[in-house]
């Protein structure tokens, strides 16, 4: 037994053991209480995330259960982003779901699904790869229908779980190539076929790899597999919708981080230039349709599709670099969804269930709070100065410069100048224009809009705010906090 | 692995396939799959992995798929709803991209036999695949666990309706009330 305990080195998964542990409690509580006298199921699982959060500082690192997993600083700090985030969600989810049931199934799925983004970013086996990913997806599946009376949630699902399958079964026939051409599923295969002066990798290996690697692509939303956001995103309840856009995209990219050569660190040519174009396609894509955009849901997919590309270009950077600016990157990126998502999940019941960007004009005189969060969030998703995007646009695009890709800097420069159209736009309407006629009552009744608003989801936007603000203002501290 | 039962095999698993996704009846394409895992358990059997083939039936033909047959019968599919689309342009494009997808990993497949490396001993058998469970594979036997659950608690919310409960505790209620007054 204690051999057995050694030779798997367990307490590298202690995290995942605690969230999972967690998760199965609020599950318990949920199974045996009544719905009225269900305590508060969040703030169980919150609980949950921070000991795993306290305890990711304390674990060991290296490799673990007979060479499935691996945990190192990078890893360790991806995991640590994407639990922070959870927390955030979770103190919206109330007012999400406020005269629902669901919550305690919310609560224990938002787990689960953080549980796969551990076991992703620490994989090293493909089959724990491939279970992560499942870990990770089905709970979002489930999360995107759970307005079960609502056809655009139901589409969203369905979407969602046909093109995640879809992309399920390519990973696994690329898993089957992979096999074949290496004789067995470790995912050390990648780092040494992708060596300098290592022997050329054979056609077979590369098949599996780009098979492989696409099921990432389709997580992360890179251009040419973009096609499920858009409708996902609008018909997922909005807090939903804010994990959504961080979780899969942390879990994808440290994933893809694994298999794919940095930068020109490989001596091949060919994923250097594939890269250079997914990105490219994706930034420019993405904010071209974003300009479009009339529903503000809609309008933040495309935009989320935009930031994937600019993130894309950290994988051109060779050495550590690259990826401490993805690192950033993320969190920031995080946050100000979070934080634009939960005004929305706010906003969205007493105003326009569309959500047309109209439908927020004059918020910033009925929810003045509101509306300068909102703006700091799109200011920032612009990569204006003195927030968050700016820096984590900063680091990432001095970087590319550094390691000679010029073109591609000046292609997200010039991308970040035109997305600030439609941000800034969101930003006129909300103070310029009159409230709309149908929320003058509002305006007389206050207590419909404000006091509906929870306390938790109040705290949530107000630390997501603040995160934003501090990265951008020193992002020393900020990497500090989420330890990198 | 004997050649001589592996291409009948594998043109059976082919043509199994092919007719799960035509048939235009769900119980059909159901039976069919049936067949099609029946035919994968004999490749097993050509790999030398008994206990694997036995399990494949067991789990994938006697179980999974009798649960399959059971939920296509409660739903009620009417025989002029066909599962098959009719787009032109989607037929089109997906012959295109399964052809284009199917000649590219033919060509592979060519090379690939020149560079099959040593996979070693195929466990296949009880003994073998009990050893891979609780050493070497025991965390993603594990997480296995995990993705199930999730899948449980998904059926749950989805087939959940929030309205149902709220509007059967009106009608007690309704009935409740109804009684005092008598």
């Amino acid at each position: 037994m204690s051999s057995w305990l050694q030779a798997s080195n367990w307490l590298v998964m202690l995290p995942e053991m605690i969230i999972a542990f967690f998760a199965l409690i609020i599950l318990l509580v949920a199974a045996f209480t009544k719905d009225s006298e269900a305590p508060y199921p969040e703030s169980l699982a919150i609980t949950g995330l921070a000991l795993a959060f306290i305890s990711s500082y304390y674990i060991p690192e290296g490799v673990g259960y007979y060479g499935q997993v691996a945990v190192d600083s990078v890893s360790r700090t991806a995991f640590s982003i994407a639990i922070l985030g959870g927390m955030l969600v979770l103190g919206v989810v109330p007012s999400q779901f406020g005269t629902d049931t669901m919550r305690s199934e919310t609560s224990a799925l938002v787990l689960f699904s953080l549980c796969g983004v551990g076991f992703m970013v620490t994989a090293q086996h493909l089959i724990m790869l491939f279970l992560g990913i499942e870990l990770l997806s089905l709970p979002l599946y489930i999360m995107a229908g759970m307005r079960t009376r609502d056809p655009r949630s139901r589409e969203a699902a369905l979407k969602y779980f046909i093109v995640g399958a879809f992309a399920s079964a390519l990973m696994l026939f690329g898993m089957a190539i992979y096999l074949g051409a290496n004789g067995d599923l470790l995912m050390n295969h990648f780092a040494l076929s992708f060596q300098k002066n290592a022997v050329p990798p054979t056609l077979i290996f590369f098949a599996g790899w780009i098979l492989i690697s696409t099921a990432m692509l389709f997580k992360l939303g890179a251009v040419p597999f973009h096609m499920w956001v858009l409708d996902v995103y609008q018909g997922s309840p909005s807090s939903i919708t804010a994990f959504m856009t961080f979780a899969p995209k942390i879990a994808a990219f440290f994933a893809l981080a694994k298999m794919w050569p940095l930068g020109s660190e490989s001596g091949l040519s060919t994923p250097i230039s594939m890269m250079y174009l997914l990105s490219f396609l994706t930034m420019t894509a993405g904010n071209m349709m974003a300009l479009m955009q009339r529903n503000i849901k809609r309008m933040l997919a495309y935009s989320s599709i935009a930031h994937g590309g600019y993130m894309l270009m950290a994988f051109l950077i060779s050495g550590t670099e690259g990826i401490h600016a993805l690192l950033f990157y993320l969190a920031v990126y995080a946050l100000m969804n979070i934080g634009a998502f939960t005004v929305i999940t706010l906003v969205a019941p007493s105003r326009d269930p569309e959500l047309s960007i109209i439908s927020l004009s004059g918020l910033a005189k009925t929810h003045t709070y509101l509306a300068v969060a909102l703006a700091i969030c799109l200011f920032s998703l612009t990569g204006l100065p003195p927030f968050g995007g700016f820096m984590a646009k900063f680091f990432l695009i001095k970087a590319v410069l550094a390691s000679g890709n010029v073109y591609i800097a000046l292609a997200a420069i010039f991308n970040s100048l035109l997305s600030a159209y439609y941000y800034l736009r969101v930003v006129l309407v909300m103070t310029t224009r009159e409230p709309l006629a149908a929320d003058s009552d509002e305006l007389i009744s206050p207590s419909a809009g404000f006091t509906s608003i929870g306390l938790s989801s109040r705290i949530a936007l107000a630390v997501a705010i603040i995160g934003v603000v501090i990265s951008g203002i020193s992002p020393d501290f900020f990497a500090r906090i989420i330890s990198l | 692995m004997n050649i001589l039962l592996f291409y009948p095999l594998s043109a059976l698993i082919i043509i199994l396939s092919l007719g799960v996704i035509l048939a235009t009846n769900p119980v059909h394409s159901a039976l069919l799959l049936v067949g099609a895992m029946v035919a994968i358990a004999g490749v097993f059997l050509c790999l030398n992995c008994e206990f694997l083939a036995m399990l494949q039936i067991f789990i994938y033909a006697g179980a999974i798929m009798v649960l399959f047959l059971f939920i296509v019968t409660t739903i009620d599919t009417r025989k002029d709803e066909k599962f098959v689309s009719s787009a032109k342009f989607s037929q089109a494009s997906g012959i295109l991209l399964s052809g284009s997808m199917f000649f590219l990993f033919f060509f592979l497949a060519l090379q690939f036999v020149q560079h099959l490396p040593d996979t070693g001993r195929w466990l296949g058998d009880a003994k073998g695949l009990g050893e891979l469970f609780l050493k070497s594979y025991s965390l993603p036997f594990e997480v296995v666990t995990l993705v199930l659950l999730t899948a449980m608690a998904g059926v749950i919310v989805m087939s959940h309706d929030p309205l149902y409960r709220r509007r059967s505790k009106e009608a007690s209620k309704q009935i409740l009330s109804g009684g005092n007054k008598a």
